[in-house]
This record gives structure tokens, sequence and C-alpha cells, in this order.
């Protein structure tokens, strides 16, 4: 059992480890160890897009129960973002707003930034392996709006 | 299979990202100006140095608050308001909410500190006219993402007709600031505002977000008058780390 506040991190090798057999995946599927974000949805609304990340342990297994909590560190820390929030999930799923406000979109932007998370579950801190590339495009007012993993 | 995944993934956005550099070029289009400039970066390290002091106090006394800042813009980014230096300090022991708080700014000049009856503690450092902020919303119509997340709720108050229309009187405007906000899912037993408030100025429907979410709406304003920004700090889902 680890101390309160202590931070685990997932590794590579920890991935690799063969797939559980579905019946195994049962109990972790409930709520095991966070390790990634899997980007499972997009809706683009116009001048935001809505993306939607699934939890998943280091064998890629969906981790849908309730408790945990996600911390998005946005670098460089600019417009208007989550970081130093913990926001809780349902079932496992973060939705990101990625975007501008409707009737706010600049004329011309193209804006880089990049994503990794904290996951709070039961006390424990979790560094997720994850980090995703965000883009705000505008051009000639229209918007553009993208995620992609840069590491899953 | 995920490392293959992983690939696609990756050529597919190398090479939007290239078409879309590409066509600014083509557009002959400049870059939106919004970079981590060593202003913003004062700004940002003045903010913290004030919400270090103030936030311990106002949760431990269950308060909210407000902050009206006479912000820094330089000229040279106008999407830049940026948080004023300002003296503080940490509070005498034996002092709690309201008091603490004015005793943390006994330094600084141009500061006012008052509370209402709704426990809400007021901070104004330098001068802002805040008039925008006197707009009357006939009905402010939120959807359920506005009404659980502090930030879209401020957007939504923003984007009003009638906050619209007096920022055009007023020749004001805020920054177009890009959103990457992860959101609150509706869900019985979390913190939201109401769906529907009529007659309500922009003012008291920023107070309804502060007292809903349990932390501090900043309002910041240009000297010139002509840009205002408004954030959300502190509140229930707040990492309170993130201030040391």
């Amino acid at each position: 059992m680890m101390a309160s506040g202590e931070i685990r991190i997932s590794t590579t090798t920890m991935r690799q480890m063969p797939v559980l057999a579905e019946s195994g995946c049962y109990s972790l599927c409930l709520g095991g160890d966070p390790a990634s974000f899997s980007i499972i949805g997009n809706t683009n609304f116009g001048a935001n897009s809505e993306f939607s990340y699934q939890l998943e342990d280091a064998l890629g297994n969906p981790l849908i129960a309730p408790g945990y909590s996600l911390q998005e560190h946005l670098v460089p820390d600019i417009g208007i973002n989550t970081n130093g929030k913990f926001i809780p999930l349902t079932n496992g799923v973060a939705f990101d707003t990625v975007g501008f406000d409707v009737g706010d979109v600049p004329k011309n932007a193209f804006i880089v930034s990049t994503q990794t998370f904290t996951i709070q579950y039961r006390g424990l801190y979790y560094e997720l392996t994850s980090v995703f590339q965000h883009l705000n495009i505008a051009v000639n007012g229209f918007p553009i709006n993208i995620v992609y993993p840069i590491y899953p | 299979m995920r490392d293959k995944k992983h690939n696609t993934w990756m050529r597919v956005a190398a090479l939007f990202t290239v078409m879309l550099g590409n066509l600014c070029v083509f557009q002959g289009t400049s870059a939106f100006a919004i970079t981590r400039s060593a202003s913003a970066e004062a700004g940002r390290r003045n903010e913290q140095a004030v919400l270090k002091y103030v936030w311990p106090v106002l949760k431990s006394a269950g308060k909210v608050g407000r902050i009206y800042y006479r912000a820094v813009c330089p000229s040279n980014n106008p999407e830049l308001v940026a948080f004023p230096e300002v003296a503080v300090r940490p509070p005498a022991s034996n002092e709690t909410g309201r008091a603490a708080i004015q005793d943390m700014f006994r330094s600084s000049e141009h500061t006012i500190v008052t509370e209402d009856k709704s426990g809400l503690i007021r901070i104004k450092l330098g001068t802002v006219s805040g008039e925008i902020l006197k707009t009357r919303i006939s009905t402010l119509k939120l959807d359920p993402k506005s009404q659980y997340n502090d930030m879209v709720a401020i957007g939504r108050i923003k984007g009003t007709r009638e906050v619209k229309y007096r920022e055009s009187e007023l020749n004001m405007r805020s920054p177009k600031r890009p959103y990457n906000y992860i959101t609150i899912q509706p869900a019985d037993g979390l913190p939201h505002v109401p769906a529907i408030m009529t007659n309500i100025t922009m003012e008291a429907a920023l107070d309804v977000v502060a007292l809903t979410f349990k932390g501090i709406v900043l309002y910041g304003e240009c000297p010139r008058g002509d840009v205002y920004q408004i954030d959300f700090i502190g509140g229930i889902y707040f990492d309170d780390r993130s201030l040391r």
C-alpha cells in the first residue's frame, strides 16, 4: 500500500505485459491504477470541439469506476484551461473543450500547446504516460481545433 | 497494434499541421499573438503572490471572493491583461476573514476590502471603472455545460446580447482566448448555477458564479478602459498545491 501523496509513474514496460483475459479485465475495468488516456471521440461545435478521452490501465483496459479526478497540465499555460484543478471524471471519461467561444473566434490564430495529465484516485496521484498536442487554429475567422497524441 | 495506431495518428497530424502552416503563409496572415511573454509571466507571478495568501484565508473562513484590478496592458500585446504587482504579506496570525485580508494589503495603497451579507469579500486593487459590470441582462439562459463549469458560465455571461451591446457602446472588448478546458459533466449533487436568471446585472451574475463554485472571480481592466478580462480561480475543484 502506498502512502498518501506518493506518485506512481506508469512505464512502457507495464504496457508490454500480456493482455489479460476478459475475466481479468472485469475487476481491473472497475477501478484499477490509471496509466493513460485514449482519444475516443470528437464532436465539432463550430467555434470549438469537444474531445473525449477514456482513462485506461497499463494494459489498455478502460477504467470506468467512479472516483477518478483529472488535472491537466497545459504548456504553455495560456488561454482558458483547467491547470491547477482536479476535475471529477464520469465513467473514466474526460471531456475537453478545445477552441474558442462562439462569436469570439480570432481572425487568425495558430496556437500549439502540449497536454499531460495527473489522476487523483483514492488519495494517490498518478502521472499518466499520455502526451497530447493541441492546435487552436483560425484562418480568416474559420476555426480548426485538433488534439492528437504525441505519446499514447 | 497500439504503436501502429499511434504512428498513423502522428502521420496524419504532422501532414495536417504542415498543410495549415502553408495555408497561413498563403493567406499572408500574421500569427495571433498569444504567447507567454515576459509581461504575461510577470502577471502570472503577481497573481499567484496575491492568491497564495488570499485563497487560504477565504477557504478557511468559508468565504468567496471577487478581485478587481487595474491591469498592466503592454501596448505591444493587445491580448494581454496582466495582473499588477501588489504589496501583499501574510496576515497577522490572530486575524481571519475580511480582517485578515485587509491586514494582508496594509502596505498597499488604493486597496479597498469589503464584505457583503452573503459572505462575499470584494478586493479592489487600484481604480477600475467596472462600467461593463453594471450591464443588466434581461434573461440569462445557461445550458448544462455552462451551469456546471465556472469559466464556461462566465463565457456565456460575457456573450449575452446585452453585454456585447454594452461593449460596443463603451468601446470595450475582452481578449479572444483559446479554450483547452476539461469540463465537468452534469450530475446530481454537483454544484451548478441556475439554468435561467432574469433581470440580473453582469456583476450579480458573476457573484452567483463565485458563490456557486466557492472561488474567486477576478475582473481586470486596462488603464485605457478598452480591454477587460474575467477569470475564475480557487473553488471546490482547486488543487491548493498549485499555489505553493
